[in-house]
């Protein structure tokens, strides 16, 4: 399971599932760190340990991603352990990118929680902003206000955390295109931020959002193309460039180390609780149980936390790539494509891809098939198109 | 097999029909003459007893003719055989009419009480008069409150010529008056004027499809006699029978020895196919070389035709097998098979009227479990062409290239509109709107006015009945017959989108409803077409000319928000359920049109 040039270096993830309060759109595996927060956060570093050790391997991984949750809510000490393990494992290689996801509201609460993370070898911080609006904030649950997002964002900068990112959610019913370009031009121009996530609000069963949504309650805008083409726009405007469909950064350096791991087939192995890990050679992907208490228990029992794993097919994994691909600016390597899944499916698709190119969809040259913003928009309809019928679709063995 | 009843000489046999417009209680009278007559056990009984169709009995109408033989003691104490045919009242089924009429020497005709004379009522009457046949007048419904058999009577003298005083008060629902009908079958009408001992010569006047026995003539025995074992002929199909049973149409069929002349009965004789048979067609004794047909039918021809596609293109099997076993049943209707891009394969069919469709339809769905689409209904077209052809044509789909064509004919009718004097205005402009070519009008009585007008069929075949009662307020009533072909400015209206032919939406129309037609369809069509990732041109075009467009905008959004390491598996399963519906879409081009979009623009009226 080793890196190769053009799917990128493995990555790790790293799950950390509490958070102060939880969000009424959230479905992601969190649980409320309650008031025994810090021992709760104790008991899950002990286990994460036994994880790490579990799965020791020569894999070499060059970003360490903290996602969560609310990996803010890890005190450094903990992440600066938690990533020696990983390179003593061989997990990480040394020296690893590390990134954590943050609340703005753990910033500001912390004077010196910025330089914490520097010095613990934090190379990225992804600020869970969401917006720039109190009302939207307050609409959206969270506990920071608006001064909170820019106080955090300058601690960063003065941190010296060399990349620097944010997340903004947009679409909601309430939210007009005027109010979001206004946020987004005022997100842009905060200090020293050199990349951008910005997420369509997505309505998910069995969130307190679902619920409302079922109950009749209109959440999400009519306008959510408007507003997707409103987003590139505006952003591409004051200088962050998109290099997937809902990610932006200020260069081509600037863009996130580790994400793009997932939508080009590298490696990424997910330590934690809901984590998901993925070998590219065996095609096999595998989950670790979604809540803390099973995860916990595997672990310290010494067994693999998993609770499930599949071995795709070729044509599930080559579904995998074209909607993944089509994701990107970049878009889908049809040399690439070829040369795993077979020159006949390219040649099956050409026609359709001419169409594409001649509705504006997509751009075709370089041996690669390239969204449009347009067709950014649609990356899952497009892919819905592709005929993959003659890719084989028998599974193999899981090994 | 059972004993049959004794015979009753052709002196006291009384062959008579039911006639009336929609809804006069036709059936219901029946179902009193029944019971009075001791036809049927309480038991059995239930309210329209002869409409036996599921269909007829949930729509309260009458379908098809039904017979039956009912005996009753006369005055002289004697027995006498009423047989009595229940006729439809819709104008679709108006041959069925006819067809009755001519196996009887009388008629009752039934007139609502509160709605007075009718188109139907006119047209039968007519009809009834063409045959020579005895009529008896019954105003029915006395018994509602809105009941005018004053008004009522001066109608029946004013409009049909017929003495008032011969009609009888009668209430199908309470059975008053009932007896009173009885005597007057028995009295006024006069019995069948057969020779029993001339040869064989009796008239098929319905047929019906036995799993079983095969076919089931139904005849009226007009001179000699038919018996078990005979050898018969039918005269058209130059083909001889041997007769396996004769019998009585009772509520169920009753064997019997013999069928005199003069009487109406059932012959089963080993036909097989119901495409051997002609309704309308004589039957004599094998090998009588020197008989003279009776005079037949106009066979009931279809005049409106539609194409008919399953829903799931496995079920194409099912429906071939479907509408081979209701036109056993139902020789008016008929179906050839054709084919679709969008739709697949399927039926061009042929009906006798928009009810007509409408029932078979509905049987087809009902009893085969089918679900169906069905194109825009048309009727037939003559279409000549430079070459000095004529085609007959009434699928879009076989429309010559316009630049081929001399010239264009389509159907005619003479309409018969009875109305209220104070909505003659409306219906004038109803007309109008509807390329009427030629009105007249006179005035039945003080207020009540009969407008003939000579207008396209295809224009009344959609909404005009609607459109009628609400101008009258429900105060008008039409009837209509095919008059004949002339010429008409034809064109071809083709959907298309994003330049593509949309082969089942194809419609031929009046120039002059090419346009608004077509944006109805553009417009319907464009609602039901969900989201694509491009922009969607609509459009109605007559050969290379668009003359209607709408556009589908480009999709709304369509790529997930957020896609890591953990969100891929869930998206991957969902986009491939996904494909796999879109799999079951119909495609055009390089858009995928669900079968809600088909079904949403054809199901609901042409509106233009
Ligand atoms: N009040 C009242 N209602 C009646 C009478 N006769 C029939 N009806 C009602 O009128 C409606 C039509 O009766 P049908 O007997 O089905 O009429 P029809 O003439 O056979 O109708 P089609 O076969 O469709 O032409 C039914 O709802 C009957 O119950 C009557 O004497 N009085
Ligand atoms: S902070 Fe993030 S992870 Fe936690 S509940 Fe809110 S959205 Fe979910
Ligand atoms: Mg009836």
């Amino acid at each position: 399971m080793r890196g190769s040039p053009d799917r990128g270096d493995p990555g790790i993830y790293v799950h950390v599932p509490f958070c102060r309060r939880i969000c009424p759109y959230c479905d992601f595996a969190v649980t409320p760190r309650g008031r025994r927060g810090s021992e709760r956060t104790a008991r899950y570093r002990t286990a994460l340990l036994a994880e790490i050790a579990l799965r020791a391997a020569p894999l070499g991984a060059d970003t360490v991603y903290f996602g969560g949750g609310t990996p803010s809510l890890l005190p450094p000490d903990a992440v600066r352990e938690l990533v020696a393990s990983l390179v003593a494992a061989g997990l990480a290689a040394p020296a690893p990118f590390v990134i954590l996801e943050a609340n703005p509201e753990d910033l500001v609460r912390d004077e010196g929680l910025a330089r914490a993370w520097a010095a613990a070898g934090v190379s990225g911080v992804s600020l869970g902003a969401q917006s720039l609006d109190r009302d939207r904030l307050r609409f959206l649950g969270r506990l920071h206000s608006p001064d909170d997002v820019r106080r955090a964002a300058a601690m960063l900068l003065d941190a010296g955390i060399p990349w620097r990112s944010m997340d903004l959610i947009y679409g909601d019913a309430a939210q007009s295109s005027a109010a979001l370009e206004a946020e987004l031009e005022a997100a842009a121009g905060l200090s020293g931020l050199t990349h951008l996530s910005v997420y369509e609000l997505t309505i998910e069963a069995g969130t307190p959002f679902g619920r409302r949504a079922a109950a009749g309650e209109r959440l999400i805008s009519a306008e959510t193309a408007a507003l997707f083409r409103s987003v590139h726009e505006t952003l591409a405007g004051v200088g962050f460039v998109a290099y997937e469909a809902s990610s932006f950064a200020r260069s081509k350096r600037d863009r996130s180390p580790h994400n793009p791991k997932y939508w080009t087939g590298a490696a990424y192995l997910g330590l934690g609780p809901s984590a998901h890990s993925f070998d590219p050679d065996r095609r096999a992907r595998s989950w670790n149980h979604r809540t803390i208490a099973p995860w916990r228990d595997a672990v310290l029992r010494g067994e693999l936390p998993v609770e499930g794993a599949e071995v795709l097919t070729a044509r599930e994994r080559a579904l995998e790539t074209v909607f993944l691909g089509l994701r990107t600016v970049a878009g889908l390597d049809l040399d690439a494509f070829a040369a795993a899944w077979g020159d006949a499916v390219v040649a099956a698709n050409r026609d359709r891809f001419r169409r594409w190119e001649a509705s504006g969809l997509v751009r075709t040259g370089g041996g690669r098939l390239a969204p449009t913003l347009d067709g950014l928009a649609v990356g899952d309809a497009l892919a819905r198109e592709v005929d993959l019928g003659l890719v084989a679709d028998e599974r193999a063995a899981a090994a | 097999m059972k004993k049959g009843r004794a015979a009753v000489p052709g002196s006291r046999v009384r062959n008579f029909c039911i006639i009336a417009h929609v809804d006069h209680g036709k059936s219901t009278l029946a179902d009193r003459l029944i019971q009075r007559c001791g036809g049927v056990s309480d038991r059995e009984f239930r309210d329209q007893l002869l409409d036996s169709m599921d269909l007829e009995r949930e729509r309260g109408i009458t379908i098809k003719s039904n017979t039956v033989s009912l005996f009753h003691i006369g005055p002289d104490g004697e027995t006498y055989q009423l047989n009595l045919i229940d006729t439809p009242g819709h104008v679709d089924f108006s041959h069925e009419v006819r067809r009755s009429l001519m196996s009887c020497e009388g008629a009752l005709l039934l007139v609502d009480a509160a709605q007075g004379v009718e188109a139907q009522t006119v047209a039968n009457y007519f009809v009834a008069m063409e045959y020579d046949l005895e009529v008896v007048p019954v105003i029915n419904k006395v018994d509602l409150p809105a009941a005018d058999p004053e008004r009522v009577m001066e109608e029946i003298d004013d409009e049909l010529g017929l003495d008032p005083f011969s009609s009888i008060l009668a209430s199908a629902k309470t059975g008053l008056g009932v007896e009173e009908v009885i005597g007057a079958v028995v009295e006024r009408i006069p019995p069948p004027s057969g020779e029993e001992e001339a040869p064989l010569r009796a008239l098929i006047f319905d047929a019906q499809y036995d799993a079983f026995r095969g076919v089931v003539l139904l005849l009226r025995i007009v001179d000699g006699s038919m018996r078990r074992g005979d050898r018969v002929r039918l005269m058209r199909g130059e083909r001889d029978y041997q007769v396996e049973e004769v019998g009585r149409l009772g509520l169920r069929r009753e064997p019997v020895d013999r069928l005199g002349a003069g009487s109406v009965g059932y012959a089963i004789c080993g036909i097989r196919r119901i495409r051997e048979i002609a309704i309308g067609d004589t039957v004599i004794a094998g090998g009588d070389s020197a008989a003279e047909p009776l005079p037949g039918y106009r066979e009931a021809r279809p005049v409106v035709f539609s194409s008919v596609y399953p829903m799931s293109t496995d079920d194409y099997g099912v429906l071939e097998k479907a509408l081979g076993k209701l036109a056993l049943n139902d020789p008016a209707l008929t179906y050839e098979r054709e084919s679709s891009t969008a739709l697949g394969f399927g039926f061009r069919c042929g009906f006798l009227g928009l009810l007509h469709l409408d029932v078979v339809q509905e049987r087809l769905q009902r009893e085969h479990g089918l679900s169906l689409l069905l194109s825009a209904p048309s009727v037939r077209y003559h279409v000549s062409t430079k070459v000095g052809e004529v085609h007959s044509i009434e699928n879009p789909a076989h429309y010559p290239d316009p630049a081929q064509i001399l010239g264009a004919e389509e159907p005619f009718i003479r309409a018969t509109i009875l109305i209220p004097d104070r909505s003659v205005g409306p219906v004038m402009e109803l007309l109008a709107e509807r390329r009427v070519a030629k009105t007249g009008m006179n005035y039945l009585s003080s207020r009540r006015v009969e407008i003939h007008a000579e207008l396209p069929l295809a224009e009344v075949l959609f909404d005009f009945h609607d459109r009628l009662k609400t101008v009258t307020h429900g105060y008008g009533s039409y009837d209509y017959e095919l008059l004949d072909y002339r010429a008409t400015k034809l064109v071809k209206v083709d959907i298309l989108v994003n330049g593509d032919r949309v082969d089942a939406l194809s419609q031929l129309v009046h120039e002059t409803k090419a346009r608004p037609r077509a944006l109805a369809y553009c417009e319907r069509l464009s609602e039901a077409i969900p989201m694509h990732n491009f922009k969607i041109a609509v459009q109605g075009a007559i050969g290379g000319k668009i003359i209607a467009r709408t556009n589908i905008r480009a999709l709304r959004k369509d790529v997930t928000a957020k896609c890591y390491g953990g969100d891929i598996t869930r998206k991957r399963k969902l986009l491939e359920k996904q494909k796999e519906g879109k799999r079951r879409m119909k495609q055009v081009g390089n858009v995928q049109i669900p079968q809600s979009a088909f079904v949403a623009v054809l199901k609901s009226s042409p509106g233009a």
